[in-house]
């Protein structure tokens, strides 16, 4: 309102922002007869006639700009120029003008933005304490700043100011909903109800041809997928709130505290309670971390009163150190899921990890995540899991757990994002999740998956911002070889049409390769076309070597190979050399002539039954 | 002390004292006190069951310069000595296990010994779980799991009768370890020392139990590659026990199967190992073998019972 450089004589339509305030007053006020409207900043008071005619009020405006309260007068409603300032001065200036007659409702509209930091919030709790003093509604409006159209472009560094829109040259302040919401708190406001402009393209949509804006550009696309998954408001031109009053907050307008204290890492256990000695196995691998910088949220899935006990106990049971840092959370609904969005919202870490209730983190499976977050903050983390066979025992009056197989190095030790996009080969204890992904992008565990939905949000997640994986071998995860798992409870129909649904959601959407994607693309293709190895990578190996390393790799680490290490020391005690195996080599010929050696070794040839359930990537 | 009168071979003990021994060897104060703190509430645990009286946790010091100052010492009485009987012996010299156990369970006056490695964090009801094991007739030694890494020695399924316990956290009768006469501290350094105690268990008629349900968390590790790459004292050790216990189990084949694969590996540590067994067979300073007709003693390739699968 102190902005007279530019004065505003907007028309209404049912459209634009008078309509839909008027619209949202109409929705929830009743009878207005004999009471009045107080149009603060109301410029030229479009909004006048449809008001009164509407809500039954007696219209009343007040702007600091002589124009329009001229205009208003000479069409027959009451206008008063008033220039707003301190709150118990704007509150004064308002009650003379009220004069002491029933307020019925009061508008505040597209103002806010045009007044000064201190100004605005001031008057923002004059009009609370009005509206308290009359039990009246306020309708205000401001516009976000946030649209996509501006958010775009300011990626990319450009930032225009126009002679009017949502990049007004005389806004003072700029407002984002959360900005906006806050700005309301401080002056005892609360939403009610929302009827905000919506505008796909704002006008801050050009140049035309913006390849961050322009409807038919990838980068558009990515981008619009990202927003429309982090919040509802990429496409609301003004918001328009009805509030009333209620109690004033100390909270400020504006950020205080950048960043909170956060824990590394929230550990989810999902658990059912149904074997409560895998989920203290669980718990006592976590009682032997090496770094403490964790919170764990166990959560009770569909708990019986029974099993819930059982979980409370084995909580309380912990040592203090650990007992404070782990909640349960109850959720008695949804699939399996369902679990990890509760714990996802509850969770106060910088990343996230899953471990299931038969999941056997090692002493540095924290301190690793920490280490690779140093390394590559951002990124989801990557360890490597182990496999092994599990069953149920019972000695004397106990229940335990027997492994019944060696660690199995089935899981690749780094991760490779071409094989994930067809499988997925990291199990949920391997990987820990970035907070940023769910508190700043709005993702969300599928709760339409009924198994899979790790492998979903990893490549989600894998396909925004990487993963940065390390060899270490960090955790165990039990395969269950007789008794009940997921895998027994989900018959194989139900993984294949989860499977599909993943794969089509990844085909959905623009996906973002890491560098190097394109070298394992080519060489693909050139093994497709039959002719590898023609293509080297940026770093001086090629692809085909690089494939070959990890193929040598996986065979040097295969249970084949470890259980006859007993044969081959012998084989050298009797006069056989030593076969020796170089990493750094990035000749195909001599790799592939290391793993021909071990191949024709009579260590491979004896251990042939081991290898009939290799994974399909083992050859490759 | 209250004893019940089951068989004469049942040692199971109502409130019973429990006496905790761990040998310390440059272990840090932080990994000693998040030991110590999953001890304490086990304790806790054990003696609000009225399953245990009293608790005592006895550490004996091989390094060389003491592990724990007296502020450590003072820190852990204050966080847990309200549940644990916390004591320190800083033996001035690397006594390794079998001797270290030997001297600290001189002093220790309880029902049960609890041999534990110093850096295990054992599991809440461990106290409770393993004490309950004794009520089973003949059990004169049991077992915790040890975690994240299972060892892969087999053990019966239904019972947990098992060839021999790894004492990274084992418990023991008193007077099963005084029958004994406790660990062979004159063959036995540092490694087979449970093996040999396990199979003198055995030897003595009595049972030795796996019990998956007690848990010991001992941080064990794997290379990216999975092997283990032991240090040249740890080769030294292991070899020169796997001697000691062959031929203290009478597999005199063995000993001479070692002997020569060490004389040719070409390892000074393997070497060593070979070279201390003959110079004490020269002297004539090696124990007289036991189990002739091989009831107890098992050795399977180069373990000691029957693995479940490879490691």
């Amino acid at each position: 309102m102190k902005n007279e450089a530019s004065s505003y004589d907007n028309a209404y339509y049912h459209d634009n922002v008078y309509g839909h305030a008027l619209a949202i007053l109409a929705r929830h006020s009743t009878d207005g007869k004999g009471k009045i409207h107080l149009d603060i900043g109301c410029g030229f008071g479009r909004i006048a006639e449809p008001l009164s005619t509407v809500l039954g009020v007696e219209y009343v405006g007040v702007d600091a700009g002589q124009r329009g309260v001229d205009s208003l007068r000479q069409r027959g409603f009451e206008a008063h120029v008033l220039t707003l300032s301190s709150e118990d001065e704007t509150l004064q200036l308002l009650e003379r003008v009220v004069a002491n007659r029933p307020v019925h409702s009061i508008s505040f509209l597209d103002t806010l933005e045009h007044l000064a930091d201190g100004d605005g919030d001031a008057t923002l709790r004059a009009i609370g304490r009005l509206a308290r003093k009359h039990a009246a509604f306020v309708v205000i409006s401001t516009p976000n700043v946030a649209h996509r159209d501006v958010g775009r472009k300011l990626a990319l560094g450009h930032w225009t100011y126009t002679s009017a829109g949502l990049l007004d040259h005389t806004h003072l302040r700029l407002f984002d909903n959360q900005t906006f919401v806050r700005s309301l708190r401080q002056a005892g406001l609360y939403t009610i109800d929302t009827n905000n402009v919506t505008t796909v393209f704002s006008d801050q949509h050009f140049p035309a041809t913006h390849p961050a804006i322009v409807s038919g550009s990838l980068l558009a696309s990515f981008l619009a997928g990202l927003r429309e998954q982090a919040d509802p408001f990429g496409t609301i031109n003004q918001f328009v709130h009805l509030v009333v009053p209620g109690l004033q907050t100390q909270d400020q307008s504006y950020v205080v505290k950048r960043e909170v204290s956060r824990p590394l890492l929230s550990v989810l256990i999902r658990t059912q309670g149904k074997r409560i000695h895998t989920l203290e196995e669980a718990l006592l691998c976590l009682a032997g971390q090496s770094s403490d910088d964790f919170e764990v949220l166990i959560i009770g899935h569909k708990l019986t009163l029974e099993n819930q006990l059982r979980v409370e106990r084995s909580i309380e049971d912990t040592p203090e150190w650990l007992r404070s840092k782990i909640q349960l959370i109850k959720v008695d609904d949804g699939n399996r899921t369902r679990p990890l969005n509760a714990g996802l919202i509850a969770a106060s870490g910088q990343y996230l990890s899953i471990l299931d209730d038969d999941d056997v983190p090692m002493a540095h499976w924290v301190e690793t995540f920490g280490r690779l977050h140093g390394d590559s903050p951002g990124q989801v983390l990557r360890a490597v899991s182990v496999r092994q066979n599990v069953c149920n025992v019972a000695i004397g009056d106990f229940a335990g757990l027997r492994a019944e197989g060696t660690l199995e190095y089935f899981y690749p030790p780094t991760f490779q994002v071409l094989d994930h996009l067809y499988e997925n080969w990291s199990p949920p204890t391997s990987l820990a999740f970035p907070r940023g992904l769910f508190d700043e992008l709005g993702m969300r565990f599928d709760e339409s998956l009924t198994t899979t939905e790790d492998w979903d949000f990893l490549m989600r997640a894998a396909g925004i911002v990487g993963v940065a994986s390390v060899d270490e071998i960090t955790s165990i995860y039990r395969w269950w070889v007789k008794d009940e798992s997921s895998r027994t409870v989900h018959p194989q129909s139900e993984w294949t049409s989860n499977r599909q649904a993943i794969l089509k959601k990844m085909d959905g959407n623009p996906f973002l390769l890491p560098k190097g994607a394109a070298a394992q693309i080519r060489q693909l293709i050139e093994i497709r076309n039959g002719r590898p190895g023609l293509v080297a990578d940026s770093r001086g190996s090629s692809p085909e070597a690089s494939s070959l390393r990890d193929k040598l790799l996986r065979h040097l680490l295969s249970s084949s190979w470890k259980v006859t290490a007993p044969l081959r020391l012998a084989g050298r005690l009797l006069g056989q050399p030593k076969i020796k195996f170089d990493f750094d080599e990035y000749d195909p010929a001599a790799l592939r002539a290391m793993i021909d050696r071990v191949r024709r070794s009579m260590s491979w040839k004896l251990t042939r039954p081991l290898r009939l359930r290799r994974p399909p990537w083992w050859d490759n | 002390m209250q004893t019940t009168s089951y068989s004469p071979a049942c040692y199971f003990r109502d409130a019973a004292a429990v006496g905790v021994q761990s040998i310390l060897f440059h272990n840090s104060f932080k990994s000693i006190d998040r030991s110590t703190a999953s001890l304490a509430r086990s304790a806790e645990l054990a003696i609000c069951a009225s399953r245990c009286s009293r608790v005592v946790l006895s550490l004996g010091d091989s390094s060389p310069e003491p592990c724990l100052t007296r502020e450590h010492l003072a820190l852990l009485t204050q966080r847990y000595g309200h549940l644990v009987d916390i004591r320190y012996d800083f033996f001035d010299a690397n006594m390794g296990s079998a001797a270290g156990h030997n001297r600290l369970a001189e002093s220790n006056d309880c029902d049960f010994y609890l041999i534990r490695n110093p850096d295990v964090v054992v599991s809440p009801r461990l106290l409770e779980v393993m004490t309950e094991a004794f009520r089973r007739p003949n059990v004169g030694m049991v077992e915790a799991k040890q975690l994240p890494i299972e060892h892969p020695k087999d053990y019966d399924a239904t019972t947990g009768d098992t060839s021999w316990a790894t004492t990274a956290c084992a418990m023991i009768p008193s007077e099963v370890f005084r029958r004994i006469g406790g660990f062979d501290a004159r063959s036995f350094f540092l490694y087979c020392d449970d093996v040999d105690f396990s199979w003198m268990v055995r030897r003595a008629g009595l049972r030795v139990i796996f019990q998956p349900a007690a848990m010991a968390f001992h941080d064990k590790r794997l290379s990216p590659t999975g092997q283990w790459q032991p240090s040249a004292a740890e080769r030294y050790y292991s070899a020169e026990a796997a001697l000691f216990l062959a031929h203290k189990w009478s597999r005199p084949d063995l000993v001479e199967r070692y002997l020569n694969d060490f004389a040719k590996s070409g390892s000074r540590d393997l070497i060593r190992a070979h070279d201390t067994y003959q110079s004490r067979r020269a002297n004539n300073a090696l124990p007289a073998p036991i189990d002739a007709e091989h009831k107890v003693g098992t050795f399977v390739e180069s373990m000691y019972a029957v693995h479940r699968y490879p490691l």
